[in-house]
């Protein structure tokens, strides 16, 4: 896996755009939660990925050059693993001519067993069975410098690509991060270490009393060390 | 295999077997053998439960062989559901031990002239018919203790829960797995009814000591099923994904996609797909010390299966698949993993197909007999079908039974069996599949790809939407004869991406037979099984009008994608036009 270019993927900022109303803002609350864990405990957090967050991303683009350049995966990877993706709920079959914009879903597979995950690959020869919802480009481009992606992995890519998304920092609904504790607790147990804008905190902050999130959107990141992170 | 094991359950004086040279059967295995005797030999228009119908159980031409990935077994009859022929599949021990004794296929013949329910035992020394009825109701996973108790645990079961001795329409026949639980099935379309009707309730098959069967050239066939095997497990889906997640590794995918039926067919998409993931399944059996990485018959490199535990680390179920997860979970609106998984349980411990079930749930849900995504209230609902009341043999004779009698609309079957987890309003090729296969809806009956079996009879141009009619076509053909080696279908995903696996199959059937066959020949037989069937089932009244999918799909959207059926009527009557 290459380098993410942190150009082209924007750090976390200290205003928000609320979704439902549009209306910027400087933060209230603590934004940021960084977790540190054991190795191992990474996976826990894979059902976050698989539900979906989000990732900003600096400018209009093709398929292939978001993944590449905003995720950092190489291109051997993306056309060898990456062998099924839904943009906008529907299957792709060219990297080059479907385009990433602000508000896009995009979702990440490897190849899927059956005859249907054979129809839903990229590029499938089967692909007549799927033409009703095909991912086809709109010519008129939503447009925009910067925007926010939301991003689904699943299967293989989840557990190859996740944890370094993880490390380097996802954007994720506050209400869903705080379901997700709640209905898996030992995630959280298992924490070594739990930040708030890089300030120590403790686990029962997120799991009793008081959410300490008031924004709508929370930066997490998932690392297995602290030594040379920016938490 | 030398020999079919005739057992006649009427004779007189008693249920009587023999055992017949395969005759002008022979070169058949699995899903060949039993359509080509159910076409031959059981009248079309006979009552599904009565004494001319029959139940072939064959294993496939590679059983009982060290060929990998050759342990599935067929199960053959006039099916009680649809009306039609019917094979159902099933893995588990069966089809090895069952080849290995010596038997190309057991033919279940007549009905017993009394109420008993017997048992049958075959072993190297012969066969053994006898009447037990202190097995009558017992559940699958009891009735196998017991047999464990009785023959030790070098045995194969096939057996019949207590929907099959009610002899429900959505009844199923179980086969025991390595761990000899009752885990794996012949689903569809009611074939433990047809046990059930012949007055058997469990077939014992002593597996001790027995050896592979030999093949004609032993160093070719090792040399080929050692390509084969490589080739499997270098494969990303038969070497990662399968092993990794099983079947259910396909909601998240299919959800995505907006073609995950949900609701009764009511959306494509499940919004807590990702609780009930292949993914979040696999984490889950993992950290409770269950399995995810597990074969379901000896000799099996895919793995595909598991097992899975409760929070306690008590087992409670096999690793539900992606059909039984679908149909218990996202179609019921039931996000629950522990609750899809009891609800596994009671369908294998019942004896019912989970796809049906789940179907049938879907459709009661529908009517108002419980809300979507209450877990307990479907639980319950299966507790009556086990049970037999007046409900549960409603929902134990399926979706379209269930769908009449409280008046539901929205009613996915085909032929009267009930639509698996692929809304045919997305991928509609599927759809093609579904209406047209002999079998009712059913999505394995289209589902093995090969490469160069396609380019045979003519290229197809995929991105053309008439193409989905030819691959349909001949997907369902390449599907009938990988069924009838006796190989689990999931070989289709290497296949489909490399020749030279696909290669290594046929070169295996001709190392162990001696044989010549070619990919023309593979074609031949799937043409062959398909024509039996068709044959069968328009002596048995069906015509054009059975082959289309339920009204609502061409005239209800389905979300997100907001589409319908768009495939014609007259391009559907033309995919066994070769």
């Amino acid at each position: 896996m290459g380098e993410i270019h942190r150009g082209f993927l924007l750090e976390p900022s200290n205003m928000v755009e609320s979704e439902e109303t549009g209306a910027v803002a400087k933060k209230r609350g603590p934004s940021r939660l960084t977790l540190v864990v054991a190795g191992e405990d990474v996976s826990s957090f894979f059902r976050i990925l698989q539900r979906g967050f989000y990732v900003r991303a600096a400018m209009e683009s093709a398929l292939l050059t978001f993944l590449c350049r905003g995720l950092g995966l190489s291109p051997e990877y993306v056309t060898g693993r990456i062998t099924t993706i839904f943009l906008d709920g529907k299957p792709v079959d060219d990297l080059e001519e479907s385009r990433v914009v602000h508000g896009s879903h995009l979702s990440l597979s490897a190849a899927m067993p059956g005859l249907v995950g054979a129809v839903l690959r990229r590029g499938s020869q089967y692909a007549s069975f799927r033409e009703a919802i095909t991912y086809r480009q709109d010519q008129g481009h939503r447009g925009g410098a910067e925007g926010v992606v939301h991003l689904k992995l699943f299967n293989l890519v989840m557990e190859e690509v996740g944890p370094t998304l993880l490390r380097r920092g996802v954007i994720v609904g506050s209400r869903e991060l705080r379901e997700f504790f709640l209905s898996e607790p030992e995630v959280l147990t298992a924490c070594e270490e739990v930040l708030l804008d890089g300030a120590a905190a403790t686990r029962e902050m997120l799991q009793d009393g008081e959410w300490p999130f008031t924004e709508e959107f929370v930066d997490l990141k998932v690392v297995t060390e602290r030594h040379g992170q920016d938490l | 295999m030398e020999g079919i094991l005739r057992v006649d359950m009427g004779a007189a004086g008693g249920p009587k077997a023999s055992v017949v040279p395969l005759g002008e059967y022979a070169g058949l295995g699995g899903r060949a053998m039993t359509s080509a005797i159910v076409s031959r030999e059981v009248p079309p228009l006979c009552h599904p439960l009565g004494a001319e119908n029959k139940l072939v159980i064959a294993p496939g031409l590679l059983g009982g062989s060290a060929a990998v990935m050759s342990g599935r077994i067929s199960v053959g009859c006039k099916s009680p559901l649809t009306g039609g022929i019917k094979e159902a599949n099933s893995g588990g021990q069966a089809g090895q031990v069952l080849a290995k004794l010596g038997y190309a296929a057991i033919v279940l013949e007549g009905r017993p002239a009394t109420d008993d329910l017997y048992k049958i035992v075959i072993g190297p020394g012969g066969v053994k018919i006898l009447a037990d009825n202190s097995l009558r109701m017992l559940p699958n996973y009891d009735l196998i203790e017991k047999m464990k108790a009785e023959h030790g645990d070098k045995i194969a079961c096939i057996s019949i829960g207590p929907a099959g001795e009610m002899k429900m329409s959505a009844a199923s026949v179980a086969f025991t797995d390595m761990e000899l639980r009752p885990t794996r099935h012949a689903g569809r379309g009611g074939v433990g009814a047809v046990m059930g009707a012949k007055g058997v309730k469990v077939i014992v098959l002593e597996s001790g000591g027995l050896k592979f069967r030999t093949p004609k050239n032993p160093e070719k066939f090792k040399e080929a099923n050692r390509t084969f095997a490589e080739g499997l497990k270098k494969h990303a889906v038969t070497g990662q994904a399968l092993p990794k997640y099983g079947t259910n590794v396909l909601t998240n995918i299919l959800s995505e996609a907006g073609g995950y039926p949900t609701y009764n067919f009511k959306t494509g998409t499940f919004s807590e797909a990702h609780k009930i993931s292949g993914e979040t399944l696999a984490e889950t059996e993992t950290r409770r010390g269950g399995m995810a990485t597990h074969g379901c018959h000896t000799g099996c490199v895919i793995q595909c299966s598991g097992v899975y535990m409760d929070k306690d680390g008590h087992y409670m179920t096999k690793q539900p698949e992606y059909e039984t997860v679908w149909a218990h979970g996202g179609n019921c609106g039931i996000c629950d993993m522990d609750a899809i998984a009891r609800l596994d349980y009671l369908d294998d411990n019942f004896g019912i197909d989970t796809i049906e079930m789940g179907a049938t749930i879907g459709v009661a849900m529908e009517a108002g007999l419980a809300k979507f995504g209450d877990a307990e209230a479907a639980i319950n609902l299966i507790m009556e079908v086990g049970k037999g009341t007046p409900l549960g043999r409603i929902l134990g004779n399926g979706a379209a039974v269930t769908g009449k009698v409280f008046g539901v609309e929205r009613v996915p079957v085909v032929k009267g069996q009930a639509m698996p987890a692929y809304d045919p309003r997305a991928v509609q090729g599927i759809g093609v599949t579904y209406a047209t296969s002999p079998m009712g809806a059913d999505h394995t009956a289209g589902y093995a790809v090969a490469t160069n079996i396609l380019k045979v009879g003519g290229f197809v141009d995929p991105l053309k939407p008439e193409g989905q009619v030819e691959l349909s076509r001949n997907l369902q053909i390449a599907t009938a004869a990988v069924d009838s080696t006796g190989m689990c279908l999931f070989i289709a995903f290497a296949v489909l991406d490399q020749p030279e696996t696909f290669q290594a199959l046929i070169d295996m059937i001709n190392a162990f037979y001696g044989l010549s066959l070619t990919a023309d020949d593979v074609v031949a037989l799937g043409k062959k099984v398909l024509k039996m069937e068709r044959d069968f089932n328009e002596r048995a009244g069906f015509t054009a009008q059975q082959d289309r999918l339920p009204r609502f799909f061409y005239t209800q959207e389905l979300p997100p994608h907001n589409v319908t059926f768009q495939v014609k009527d007259e391009d559907l009557d033309k995919v066994f036009n070769w």
